[in-house]
């Protein structure tokens, strides 16, 4: 390996256009030297969701000192599942052609304990029935560690993490925290789905320390004094880090980007100094604009790096929890024909605020009174069963004899009445129009008021349905709407788990910097 | 495919309505017991000479042993049927059919809802959750959407059509400021209707219907018996 690299620098230094070219041939020839196909990631996504709340917000409403930036807020119908489905969904779009063999989902929050959480997933993505879902449960740490097992497994794997972040009100965790999901999709080379990133090298410290840690129920972490953790992880981010360097044969001046991450911020502030020295910043931690999504956040980060990244860029992630993890992925030629449908960046800049106040009731640390209307009745398990292509994949029918497309799926037709000619039409991804909506002030909803339209989908299919990421005031006949899979309510400790249209949004013109 | 209907071969010969409203210190039966007994004062006959009945009742009753257990009714057939707000003319049909087919000579269809005793704001039918994915909107949010399509439809202005709305409102207001047994009596302007808080999408307080507690009653034969 190592008379590779040293060519390849040299006469990346001298020509930078050639970049592209040696990218595409070192691929080629470490192919060829490589007894096993090359694997690493295929495709990522982040999912950023559409609230923010202003730190300044927070500050002004408690008297105490008004932080700066804004932290991103899961709407009151979205969980670290719900979350995960869009990121998984975003990561997939890009490659129609690969076919994941597990999901693994990783989230200190989970929606279920003792159910799978993973499984939820595999049917909002409509997965065959012989792959398998798995949760990875309840520590900081399990996500990078659940991507490093993938990168070291077989078979194609769907890597999704997610995570939203609580504390008490006027906190640190509080403000600094934020809600965000990624998804890799791991595996091997193939012409359907290139690697776009090829695992380099990966390297591990692990120690016993309690600096951060939460009682299961609990919605807020606590921490001991922020010096003991830092120095903690310091040395355990060094030695990872050479360790990692070392076995690939690579230096620092080799990698091109650099992202630190951990729920430790001053810890992620004295590493990225340690190891990256004077003359060098990590990336954009994303902590002014998103905040940091627990467990999700090196997903998040490295989708964000790939996403901006050139052919043959050295990318390093080093995560603090409990230990330090620290991956080197390279990028391939392949990244160039890889297009993410919605770019982390993209979904930090489409945003609008929610209230503070509204934020507390929707994290219930309030308890606003709600709507003198009965509370709803548990999902039942046979008929979510029964109708999960529906429930979970928002599948519809189409009648063969006559065209006309169900919403929900129907076994007689309403156009001719057909019976059992229907096929099954995946709608999760088609957009609509609105053709009439309505403000129910009355109805119970766990955020009154519930806005709802009638949608014409493009090509077919009309549907009645709630409408969620939008403010009342702003509905219009004629928007645009897509699919976006939610959770309704809850009841028995059921997750009612459903999907709700959301306006189409054209992202805002990137700051120019 | 044919559909003839009944007409003039079926008489309504009495009819008993009990007050509609906020009836605290009646339970169904009594509004049952009440509109029955007018009913059977008002056709002159006894229950005794009744030979079918037919309860209708969305959310106050089930089976017909919900009127066969107030009225002490023994040894004749008693059905309960449903259809959303429709369901009280379910019931007379169902009589009607009844003496109409021969099978009856005389037969009694009975309406009852005691909707107040649930404390919900406006009618709460509480179904099984099935998978989950059934709206669950008011009835007033569902029959709002109609607002925009309507104007849309027809090329009318949203504003002239809730205009529209507040006359038909202020009119039924007036008709029941003339009838003891409505609920509400008093007139309302059509300026009050507008300014009233909106209850779903552009439905305002009074475009709604109230929910109240009532019973009707109407006993049928054939029309050459009546």
């Amino acid at each position: 390996m190592p008379p590779f690299l040293t060519v390849r620098q040299i006469v990346s230094s001298i020509l930078p256009g050639a970049r592209r070219c040696w990218s595409s041939a070192y691929d080629w020839l470490a192919g060829r030297v490589r007894s096993v196909a090359m694997r690493g990631v295929l495709s990522a996504a982040g999912y950023v969701p559409y609230r923010r709340l202003q730190r300044s917000a927070i500050g002004s409403f408690l008297g105490s000192v008004a932080g700066k930036g804004t932290r991103s807020v899961a709407s009151h119908d979205e969980d670290t599942t719900t979350m995960g489905v869009e990121a998984a969904r975003l990561a997939l779009g890009p490659v129609p052609a690969s076919a994941p063999d597990a999901v693994w989902f990783s989230t200190t929050s989970p929606a279920y304990l003792d159910k799978t959480n993973a499984t939820t997933i595999h049917a909002a993505l409509r997965l065959p029935q012989e792959v398998s879902a798995l949760d990875f449960g309840g520590a900081l740490r399990s996500g990078v560690g659940s991507l490093q097992a993938a990168l070291a497994g077989a078979g194609t794997i769907l890597v999704v993490t997610s995570d939203q972040r609580d504390g008490l009100p006027g906190g640190a965790d509080e403000s600094a925290g934020g809600d965000a999901a990624a998804a890799l999709l791991v595996g091997e080379d193939t012409p359907g789905s290139p690697v776009i990133a090829e695992l380099v090298g990966t390297a591990s410290a692990t120690d016993e320390f309690t600096d951060r840690w939460r009682a299961p129920g609990e919605k807020r972490s606590k921490v001991w004094e922020e010096r003991f953790g830092e120095t903690r992880y310091v040395p355990l981010a060094q030695d990872a880090w050479s360790r990692a360097l070392k076995s690939t044969g690579l230096d620092l001046e080799h990698v091109n980007h650099v992202a630190v991450t951990g729920m430790h911020a001053r810890a992620a502030r004295a590493v990225a100094a340690r190891l990256l020295g004077r003359d060098r910043q990590a990336v954009d931690d994303l902590a002014v604009s998103v905040g940091n999504a627990g467990s999700a956040h090196p997903g998040l980060l490295l989708a964000s790096m790939l996403e901006q990244s050139q052919p043959a860029d050295v990318i390093a992630l080093v995560n603090l929890a409990d230990g330090a993890d620290v991956l080197l992925l390279r990028t391939t030629s392949a990244i160039a024909g890889w297009s993410p449908k919605r770019p982390v960046a993209e979904q930090i800049r489409t945003t609008a605020d929610v209230s503070y106040g509204k934020f507390l009731a929707w994290r219930g640390m309030l308890t606003p009174e709600p709507p003198r209307r009965p509370e709803p009745l548990r999902v039942q398990s046979p008929p979510a069963w029964r109708s999960k292509g529906w429930k979970f994949g928002f599948v519809g029918s189409r009648d063969r004899s006559s065209g006309a497309l169900h919403l929900p799926p129907a076994r007689v037709s309403m156009v001719g009445g057909a019976v059992d000619e229907m096929e099954p039409v995946v709608m999760a991804d088609t957009q609509g129009t609105i053709v009439t909506f309505t403000v129910d002030r009355i109805a119970y909803s766990p955020s009154p008021p519930i806005t709802f339209a009638v949608v014409d989908f493009d090509g077919g299919g009309r549907f009645p349905v709630e409408l969620t990421d939008v403010d009342a005031d702003s509905v219009v006949a004629g928007g645009r709407v897509e699919m976006t899979f939610r959770r309704l309510y809850s009841a028995d400790g059921i997750h009612d788990y459903f999907w709700k249209a959301r306006p189409v949004r054209v992202a805002a013109e990137a700051p120019t910097s | 495919m044919s559909s003839h209907g009944i007409r003039d071969r079926v008489a309504i010969v009495g009819m008993g309505c009990t007050p509609f409203g906020e009836r605290w210190d009646k339970d169904v039966d009594d509004l049952i017991i009440e509109a029955s007994m007018d009913t059977f004062e008002s056709a002159g006959v006894t229950k005794d000479e009744i030979d079918a009945y037919w309860l209708g009742t969305a959310t106050s009753g089930s089976s017909g042993m919900a009127l066969a257990r107030p009225l002490q009714i023994q040894g004749k057939p008693v059905s309960r049927v449903e259809n959303f707000c429709a369901t009280g003319s379910e019931a007379l049909r169902a009589a009607s059919y009844a003496v109409a087919s021969g099978a009856y000579d005389i037969a009694m269809a009975v309406g009852a809802e005691k909707i107040k005793d649930g404390g919900y704001q406006g009618i709460a039918v509480s179904n099984p959750a099935g998978d989950g994915t059934a709206r669950t909107l008011t009835a007033a949010a569902m029959y709002s959407m109609i607002v925009p399509a309507y104007s849309k439809k027809y090329g009318i202005d949203e504003d002239e059509l809730m205009d529209v709305l507040a006359i038909i409102a202020a009119k039924n207001h007036a008709n029941g400021a003339k009838n003891p047994r409505a609920q509400f009596r008093k007139e309302v302007s059509k300026e009050t209707i507008l300014g009233s808080p909106r209850v779903a999408g552009r439905l305002g307080v009074f475009d709604c219907a109230g929910v109240a507690d009532g019973a009707a009653a109407a006993i049928v034969v054939r029309a050459e018996d009546a």
